[in-house]
């Protein structure tokens, strides 16, 4: 059974179709791509599975459980985590303090609530923050880093929350060419390794052809094409829709 | 070491003052007042990024309702209403026991309106939060202005303070002195845990703290219960320090200690420890020189210094230190080689 | 409640209080509109704006008690109240206009302060009017009193609105408002003079202000303190309509000068300032709940 299984979900913005019953499955364990001209509906997509707005018709069911009622909180909660396109993290605060604050909450109790984090978490924090490559950064000023260095640490927020998928919004944008390998390469290393299954919004087509085993490819709300690296590559809509021709 | 040694000092030197400047008793009992509005005010606004103008709420509830239940239980209510302070003073014992138990049912009171206000106010962000809250307090006020039961607009008297408790003011110097203390300690302590880190989250990115899976809701109601418990107390004694309650100048004074702690918290550097209490001493200490000095327009300056203090010096003393110093506040680069050195 | 018994057994009443509402309503919708003005283009709320209030009607009593018609207060204030609003710009509001919001309304809130406590050591907290004299008009068998100097006010108050609308429309300046309202850095980009434009606007908004003060002197009072009860009052009335929406602004306006005419005399005039504050704050959550369903918040 799929991890995320979205089914004929809508969502219109007054009188703009952004979604148009689009369905995708992620499987348990993958990496799944998802592209598409701006304006195309992905990031409405992704808003709508992450609870940002209600959908309009369909079905987002994630574990099994229907999810499309829940709030934002409920579902990060659940195990199924977002970025943003434009990078968030928490600025005031350091580093560590940033990775410390997001550990899971699932199971947070009232009285948990007022206690120190254990050494464990603390550990956590630093063997993630050396994965990402900050730890010499660890005591600075969140918002002091670079917009690059940024991605990372949310990158690295992301892991110390233990999520089951996480939902990516364009994670290479803005980033120097030659970082954007390091980062293919912990993507991989985190689906592989810390065994979270992702799903990638991404405009970089070598970004994505070499991230991805199976890609959807949106246009106008619609879904257009789904398929392996290669078929989509090959798709003459997809490649219509790139370049504009109707 | 260090840490014990400076409280330690600090303690004494606060016990000390008003033994050794008893004329200022009262002046010492303003100022931890002072301190503990900074504090509480800075927990929810500096700490959590609310802004509130409405904090004051919860002084004023306070303050009426332990006067209303140290009249209630020892006095009668009309023969209260009519002769007022002409009664005759409470025995210590009683008068302590009605100072208690009304503290206590007003730090009761307190919690339970922050949760309920909270759950719709505390939902709102930014500005509407602060301009909400600025409406809660003054309506507060208006409102209370119009109940017969605790005074109406004419207001309230509170138990005239007994013989044989010592002096009036260092009894309230003191008492006000330990509620400042332990609002420091409690805060200090809630800011070291996670509950801390939390709001300190919802300060800088409430919707990322969202998507991150926060209990947002319930790190913000408790977070304004900590404000309203600690102030109401403050209110209740403040009450009985004054011996009388005006509902729009004393209890839900708005546009004076509403704005005041606003202010001593932005001055001493919002969203740290030590700021709100330096913020007050010095606003305390800039109020009174006004107050002497200035006869009468003391509050028109009062106004300039807000919006100087605003414009030109928005940081404050430990946001300026902490810009300037960032090293003493832990914030530089280390090298992967002193990882092994650290641990 | 008593009130509310007589209003049922006379409903006369109910015309009597629906007309003071919306006499008076005008003038609100005249002021929430520079505050609509002041929060799209410069995103600043002005806490000070029922203080510029206050100081127009003080400036049109002086005339007043010097002898002139009121209704000259209204031009002077005008002017002395563009004039003050472009210091309090260059002095003040200048240095805050892009920074954080909190702090912009902080700033205000200290400029309200000072000028309410200087306005109360100038002229003490005593309610002053200035009578225009125009004489009352009677409807209805005499059961409804019309005072014309509302009439007037209502007119003049709609007037000074309409002259804005087309200011904003027509004029070069007021295309540039309007470019800078929807995005500021384009508008800078494409050699809009930004902070001239902010100083104009924030001293536009500065002179209606003054103006619906000396309308508010003779229909009605001016007082020291009076300024923060306008200033929440035209936040709420932006918050009803919106920013942008100026019928909006003038339905809520006359809107919320009936539900106040009503309160206060269902309640009692001792309840109108607690009726307007704690309507504040029911709109917000009100506002904020309906958007809950979208999953959004206010902001």
């Amino acid at each position: 059974m799929s991890l995320l299984q979205v089914k004929d979900c809508s969502k219109s913005f007054g009188g703009v179709l952004a979604n148009d019953h689009i369905s995708l499955e992620v499987p348990e364990g993958q990496i799944i791509g998802l592209i598409g001209p701006n304006g195309s509906g992905k990031t409405t997509l992704f808003n709508s599975v992450v609870g940002y707005h209600p959908v309009d018709a369909g079905t987002i069911e994630f574990k099994g459980q229907e999810i499309s009622h829940l709030q934002v909180p409920q579902i990060a909660r659940l195990g199924l985590l977002r970025t943003f396109q434009q990078t968030r993290i928490y600025g005031k605060m350091t580093c560590v303090q940033n990775m410390q604050i997001s550990v899971p909450h699932a199971s947070e109790r009232l009285a948990e609530m007022f206690t120190s984090f254990p050494a464990e978490v603390q550990e956590k924090a630093d063997a993630i923050l050396e994965f990402v490559g900050l730890y010499s950064k660890r005591r600075l000023l969140a918002g002091d880093l670079s917009f690059g260095q940024q991605k990372l640490l949310e990158f690295g927020m992301a892991l110390m929350n233990q999520p089951r998928m996480l939902l990516l919004d364009e994670p290479t944008a803005g980033i120097n060419p030659t970082l954007i390998n390091g980062i293919i390469d912990r993507l991989k290393r985190a689906n592989a390794e810390f065994g979270i299954t992702l799903l990638v919004i991404e405009h970089n087509m070598r970004v994505i052809m070499n991230l991805a085993e199976h890609i959807y490819c949106l246009a106008h709300g619609k879904l257009l094409a789904d398929g392996a690296p290669d078929v989509i590559r090959n798709d003459q809509r997809v490649i219509d829709a790139y370049l504009g021709a109707h | 070491m260090n840490v014990i040694l400076k409280y330690t000092l600090i303690a004494i030197a606060a016990l000390a003052a008003p033994l050794l400047f008893p004329e200022y008793q009262i002046q010492l009992a303003w100022l931890w007042l002072m301190v503990v509005f900074a504090l509480t005010w800075d927990a929810v606004g500096g700490q959590m990024g609310y802004n509130s103008f409405g904090n004051v709420f919860y002084f004023g509830l306070g303050m009426y309702v332990t006067a209303v239940v140290q009249r209630d239980l020892y006095y009668d209510f009309e023969e209260y209403e009519t002769l007022a302070g002409s009664l005759d003073t409470l025995p210590p014992a009683d008068y302590l026991t009605g100072m208690s138990l009304g503290l206590a049912a007003s730090a009761v009171c307190a919690v339970l309106c922050a949760i309920v206000l909270g759950s719709g106010i505390l939902r709102l962000r930014g500005h509407y939060f602060a301009i909400c809250t600025l409406g809660l307090g003054i309506a507060a006020g208006e409102i209370a202005a119009g109940i017969d039961y605790i005074g109406a607009g004419s207001g309230l008297v509170t138990p005239v303070f007994p013989d044989g408790l010592g002096e009036k003011g260092l009894f309230f110097c003191y008492l006000l002195l330990a509620l400042a203390a332990v609002t420091f300690l409690v805060l200090r302590w809630l800011y070291t845990s996670r509950f801390g880190l939390a709001i300190n989250a919802i300060r800088d990115d409430e919707d990322k703290a969202e998507a991150m899976g926060l209990h947002t809701t319930r790190y913000k109601t408790i977070a304004w219960c900590v404000s309203g418990f600690f102030l109401a107390i403050a209110g209740g004694i403040m009450g009985d320090l004054i011996g009388f309650i005006d509902p729009v100048d004393t209890a839900f004074a708005g546009a004076t200690f509403g704005v005041w702690m606003v202010l001593m918290a932005i001055l001493g550097g919002k969203g740290t420890l030590w700021g709100p209490v330096i913020g007050a001493t010095i606003f305390h200490v800039t109020q009174e020189i006004f107050w002497t000095f200035l006869f009468g327009w003391q509050r028109v300056a009062l106004g300039a210094l807000i919006v100087i203090i605003v414009v030109f010096f928005p940081q404050g003393v430990m946001g300026f230190a902490r810009a300037r110093w960032p090293d003493r506040f832990g914030h530089r680069v280390e090298s992967v080689a002193d990882k092994g050195a650290t641990q | 409640m008593d009130n509310l018994q007589i209003l049922l057994d006379a409903p006369i009443f109910s015309v009597q209080l629906l007309i003071d509402g919306l006499l008076v309503g005008a003038i609100f919708a005249l002021v929430a509109y520079g505050m609509a003005l002041v929060w799209g283009v410069m995103n600043i709320i002005n806490i000070c704006q029922g203080e510029y209030v206050m100081l127009g009607g003080f400036i049109t009593y002086l005339l007043f008690s010097w002898g002139i018609s009121p209704f000259v207060g209204i031009p002077v204030a005008f002017v002395v109240l563009y004039l003050v609003g472009w210091l309090t710009y260059r002095v003040v509001i200048c240095r805050v206009v892009e920074q954080d919001l909190f702090i912009s309304i902080l700033a205000t809130f200290g400029i309200s302060i000072l000028l309410q406590q200087l306005m109360n050591q100038l002229f003490t907290a005593d309610v002053q009017t200035a009578e225009a004299g125009l004489g009352t008009a009677f409807l209805f068998n005499n059961m409804v009193t019309v005072p014309w100097v509302k009439v007037v006010g209502f007119v003049l108050a709609l007037s000074v609105g309409v002259v804005l609308v087309l200011f904003m429309g027509r004029s070069r300046m007021g295309q540039a408002i309007r470019a800078t309202a929807q995005n500021a850095r384009a508008a800078r980009i494409m050699g809009i003079d930004t902070d001239r434009v902010y100083a104009v606007t924030y001293s536009i908004n500065a002179a209606i202000c003054g103006a619906a003060g000396a309308l508010v002197v003779m229909t009605w009072v001016v007082q020291a303190f009076q300024g923060l009860a306008y200033t929440v009052r035209s936040f709420m009335i932006v918050v009803v309509a919106g920013i942008g929406n100026l019928p909006g602004v003038v339905v809520a306006g006359l809107g919320l000068g009936a539900a106040e005419s009503y309160a206060g005399f269902l309640l009692g005039a001792e309840f109108q300032t607690a009726f307007i504050f704690s309507l504040l704050v029911v709109i917000l959550l009100w506002r904020n709940y309906r958007l809950r369903a979208q999953r959004k918040v206010l902001r």
